[in-house]
C-alpha cells in the first residue's frame, strides 16, 4: 500500500534518497521509466543526478534569453533563442526555431485552444548541443558588426548586475579576455509577491550588539534552536576521560633501554671542528686530483 | 529484422495515447510512473488496521488520581511561546527586488563569531546608539558583517 | 549433645482476649463522594422551537474562526499562479540584522504560511490529483527561510559566549577608552555624552535605567563606581567643590558604594552632583562605611527601596517616569 502522507515530512524521503537504485540498475530504471511514462509527459531527456545539477550561471553558461546555434540534430545550424532552464536535465529550452517533437495529447490534458491531439513540444538541448552566438566589430569593415559563434565562454572577476539583482562573472570569450559577451535581460518577471517581505521592512534593522552581561536571546528558546539530543553534538573530553581512554605507556625493553644509552653516548661524542689548515690540506688534495 | 505492424504496434497513435496500459479504478487513464508506490516508508497514524496505534508523542503529560480526575502537570504540556510583540509586517519571503545580501568578514579571522568584531561593535553601539547601517538601503547588497 | 533448656511462651496467654475485652468497632470503609466531574446547570425557562432545518444557509461560519489559518485568503486552494513563485527565501545576513523579537515572529509567520501551503498539498495529491510543484518549492523555500533564523539565533549565541569570555582581558582596556572619549566631550555635547554613558552602564555592567530590570551582582557594584567617578571627573573642570571633594579622596576616587550610590543617582548636572557631593560629606560624618563583602546586598537593599519609593508617588502622579 503506498501511503498518502509521505509529503507531511521529509524523513521518509531522507530514507528513500538513501535506499536509491544502485547504479548497477540505473540502466534498467531508466528504461522502465522511459516505458511506462507517456510520451506527452516524459521530458525527452533522462534526468541527471542530484549532485551533477548545474547549479550557478557558472556551470549553465548560457541564460534564458541568449542566442545560440544548434550544432547537432536536423536543425543543425539554425540560431535560436533560450527560452528557459530545464533544471532536471541540465537542459536548456529552445524557441520555435529549436528541436521539437509531435506528441499526442489525450483530451483531458489539452491546453487552451488546443484544436488536435497532436502538439508540437520543445526538446531539451544539451549544453554541449549548442554555441554561444554573439555580435562583435568586424574588423574587416569598421563601423559594421559580424555574428559569430563562440567556442567557449570563460568567467572571471565578478560584478553588481543592476538587471538580475546578484552578483555575475563576467563573461568571456575564451582566449581573448577583452572581448566581453554580457548577459541577456531578464524578462520582467511578474508582479504577484504576496509572500515577498517589502524592500523597506527586510532591510530594516532591528539588532544592535548592546550587551555583554545579557544574551538577547531567552534561556528558553535554546531548546528549539538547537538540539540538546543531536547526534551530531559531540560531548567534550573531561581529564578522567582521557585517563581512561588512553592506553598507559609500554615499559621499554632491555635492548630498547640499550640502544638509547648508545645513542646518548654517541651524542656525547663531540664532532672535531675543521681548522683552516686542514680545510687548506683537504682543497690541495682535490686540486691535485683533478688537475691529474 | 524486419519490422511488422505487430512489433510496430507500440508507436501507433492510440497506443501512444493508452500507454501505460494500466487505468484506475474507475476507468480513466493512469498516467503515473507506478501503481503500488513506495512501500519502504514508515507507517503514519492514518495506515495500518484498528489495532495499529501511533500516538502523538503528545500524551503522558500528567496523572490519574484515585478519585478519577486527571492532574495535569504543566510543565510536561507543550507549550508554544509567541513573541511578545508580534511584528506582522514580516512576511515569509523577501521580494525579488531586494539584492540577496552578503557579508564580509574582512579582517575578521572567525567570521560571525569573532570577538573583535563583537567588541567592534559594541564599540559602535555605545557611541553611536541604534543607527542603520548601510544595508538598510535596498539597492546595497554586500556589508561588513 | 548439648543440653537446652527452654521455657514455655507466654505471649498466647497474655495476649489472648478476655470475655470483658471490649469488642472493636466494625470497620466501616470511608465513603468520598467525588465531585461532580462537570457541573451543569439546568434551566427551567426552556422553551421548544421550531426544528433548525439541515441546509447550508443554516450552517454558518465566524469569521474570525481560527481554523481560517489554515486557509490562505479564505479560498478553498489557490491556483499555482496565486502562489508567489518569484519571492526568495531570507538570506542568513538580512536575518542576521533582525532583532529576536522579529526572528520569533517570522519564525510563527513562516509556520502558518506552511501549514496552508501543506493543506493545500495534501489535498492536490490526494484528492484533486493537480501539480503540487509550485506549493512544493516555495514552502521548501520557506523551510530553508526557518533553518536559517535558528542558524543566526545560534551563531549570535556563540558570538556573545565568546565574546563574553574574551571580555575578561578587554575589560579595562575598554572602559579606559570610553573614559578618554568621555571626558574628552565638551559641555555643549552633554547631552550625546550622558546618552552614551547611559548605553555604557547598560551594555557593560547591565545597569539599567528601569529598576525591575537590574540584577545585582559584582559587576554591577564595580560599575556603579566606575559611573560614580566618571560624573565626577565630568563635572570637576565645572565646580571648585566637586573638584576639592575628589582632592580630598584617597587615589582621587571614590570606592565607598554608598557615596557612590549618591553619587549615581544624582542628576547629570553640575549642581546636582555638587548636591550629591555635600549629601556624601554628611553622610560620612555618620561615619557608616560599607565593606566589600556587604556591599551587593546593601545595593540591593537601595535599589529596592528606590523602587518603592517611586511605586508610591506613582500612584498619585502617573507621569513620572520611573528611571534613575
Amino acid at each position: 500500500m503506498s501511503s498518502r502522507y509521505e509529503h507531511l515530512t521529509k524523513i521518509s524521503s531522507r530514507i528513500l534518497e538513501r535506499l536509491n537504485p544502485p547504479k548497477s540498475m540505473k540502466q534498467r530504471s531508466e528504461k522502465l521509466r522511459k516505458l511506462s511514462l507517456p510520451e506527452f509527459l516524459s521530458v525527452g531527456v533522462s534526468p541527471v543526478e542530484k549532485s551533477e545539477m548545474y547549479k550557478t550561471e557558472k556551470d549553465w553558461k548560457f541564460l534564458p534569453g541568449d542566442r545560440v546555434v544548434l550544432l547537432k540534430g536536423s536543425k543543425k545550424g539554425s540560431i535560436c533563442y533560450i527560452k528557459s532552464q530545464e533544471r532536471s536535465s541540465n537542459g536548456y529550452i529552445l524557441d520555435d526555431n529549436g528541436p521539437s517533437k509531435s506528441v499526442p495529447i489525450p483530451k483531458e490534458f489539452w491546453v487552451a485552444g488546443q484544436k488536435s491531439h497532436m502538439l508540437n513540444v520543445p526538446v531539451p538541448v544539451k549544453q554541449s548541443e549548442i554555441k554561444l552566438v554573439a555580435d562583435i566589430d568586424d574588423p574587416a569593415n569598421p563601423g559594421a558588426t559580424k555574428t559569430v559563434a563562440v567556442r567557449d565562454v570563460v568567467f572571471k572577476g565578478n560584478y553588481y548586475d543592476e538587471n538580475y539583482k546578484k552578483v555575475l562573472p563576467y563573461r568571456q570569450v575564451s582566449g581573448m579576455p577583452d572581448l566581453i559577451i554580457p548577459w541577456p535581460k531578464p524578462e520582467a518577471s511578474k508582479t504577484n509577491s504576496s509572500l515577498g517581505t517589502s524592500p523597506e521592512v527586510a532591510r530594516e534593522q532591528t539588532f544592535w550588539v548592546d550587551s555583554i552581561v545579557k544574551n538577547t536571546i531567552p534561556v528558553n528558546a535554546f531548546l528549539t534552536i538547537r538540539n540538546p539530543y543531536s547526534k551530531y553534538r559531540r560531548g567534550t573530553l573531561t581529564s578522567k576521560d582521557i585517563a581512561r581512554l588512553v592506553a598507559p605507556k609500554m615499559p621499554l625493553t632491555e635492548s630498547k633501554k640499550e640502544y638509547i644509552r648508545d645513542r646518548q653516548k654517541l651524542s656525547q661524542i663531540r664532532r672535531p671542528k675543521l681548522t683552516d689548515a686542514e680545510k687548506e690540506q683537504i682543497g690541495e688534495t682535490i686540486l691535485k686530483h683533478i688537475s691529474s | 529484422m524486419k519490422a511488422t505492424a505487430a512489433r510496430l504496434f507500440q508507436e501507433s497513435p492510440i497506443s501512444f495515447l493508452t500507454r501505460p496500459w494500466i487505468k484506475n479504478r474507475d476507468g480513466t487513464l493512469f498516467y503515473g510512473i507506478s501503481k503500488t508506490g513506495n512501500r519502504r516508508t514508515a507507517l503514519t497514524t492514518k495506515q495500518g488496521n484498528k489495532t495499529m496505534y501511533k500516538g502523538t508523542r503528545s500524551s503522558g503529560i500528567g496523572k490519574h488520581t484515585t478519585l478519577g480526575k486527571y492532574m495535569i502537570d504543566w510543565v510536561k504540556v507543550r507549550t508554544f511561546k509567541t513573541p511578545s510583540v508580534m511584528n506582522t509586517d514580516l512576511k515569509p519571503l523577501v521580494s525579488d527586488e531586494v539584492p540577496e545580501l552578503a557579508h564580509t568578514f574582512k579582517g575578521y579571522q572567525k567570521g560571525p563569531h569573532d570577538t573583535k568584531l563583537y567588541f567592534d561593535k559594541l564599540r559602535n553601539y555605545i557611541k553611536n546608539g541604534e543607527v542603520q547601517t548601510a544595508a538598510t538601503d535596498a539597492k546595497c547588497y554586500v556589508e561588513r558583517g | 549433645m548439648l543440653a537446652f533448656k527452654r521455657g514455655f511462651h507466654n505471649t498466647v496467654n497474655t495476649a489472648a482476649r478476655t470475655r470483658y475485652t471490649k469488642p472493636k468497632p466494625k470497620h466501616v470503609p470511608k465513603v468520598i463522594a467525588p465531585p461532580p466531574s462537570q457541573v451543569t446547570h439546568h434551566y427551567n425557562n426552556l422553551k421548544i422551537t421550531a426544528p433548525v432545518p439541515p441546509v447550508v444557509q443554516n450552517i454558518v461560519c465566524p469569521d474570525d474562526h481560527p481554523l481560517w489559518q489554515f486557509f490562505a485568503d479564505k479560498k478553498f486552494m489557490r491556483s499555482p499562479s496565486d502562489v508567489d513563485s518569484t519571492s526568495r527565501a531570507w538570506s542568513i545576513p538580512e536575518l542576521r540584522r533582525k532583532s529576536f523579537d522579529d526572528l520569533h515572529s517570522l519564525w510563527y509567520i513562516c509556520l502558518k504560511e506552511r501549514n496552508i501551503l501543506a493543506r493545500e498539498n495534501h489535498l492536490l495529491r490526494n484528492i484533486v490529483n493537480g501539480n503540487q510543484g509550485t506549493f512544493e518549492d516555495v514552502s521548501e523555500k520557506i523551510r530553508t527561510t526557518m533553518w536559517r533564523i535558528r542558524h543566526v539565533l545560534s551563531e549570535r549565541d556563540w558570538a556573545f559566549k565568546n565574546a563574553q569570555l574574551a571580555f575578561e582581558n578587554e575589560r579595562a582596556n575598554f572602559i579606559k577608552e570610553f573614559e578618554t572619549d568621555f571626558l574628552k566631550m565638551t559641555q555643549e555635547e552633554d547631552e550625546v555624552a550622558f546618552e552614551s554613558l547611559a548605553r555604557f552602564q547598560k551594555s557593560i555592567f547591565g545597569i539599567s535605567e528601569y529598576l525591575d530590570e537590574n540584577v545585582v551582582d559584582r559587576t554591577f557594584v564595580d560599575g556603579l563606581k566606575i559611573v560614580a567617578n566618571l560624573k565626577l571627573q565630568k563635572f570637576a573642570p565645572r565646580e571648585e567643590a566637586i573638584r576639592k571633594f575628589i582632592d580630598a579622596l584617597e587615589n582621587n576616587r571614590l570606592d565607598d558604594v554608598g557615596e557612590a550610590f549618591v553619587i549615581f543617582t544624582a542628576e547629570n548636572g553640575a549642581k546636582d552632583v555638587k548636591d550629591a557631593c555635600d549629601a556624601v560629606l554628611d553622610l560620612r560624618d555618620s561615619n557608616n562605611k560599607i565593606a566589600r563583602i556587604d556591599e551587593i546586598n546593601t545595593v540591593s537593599q537601595y535599589i529596592k527601596s528606590l523602587a518603592e519609593v517611586q511605586k508610591q508617588p506613582e500612584v498619585e502622579n502617573e507621569n513620572e517616569s520611573q528611571t534613575f
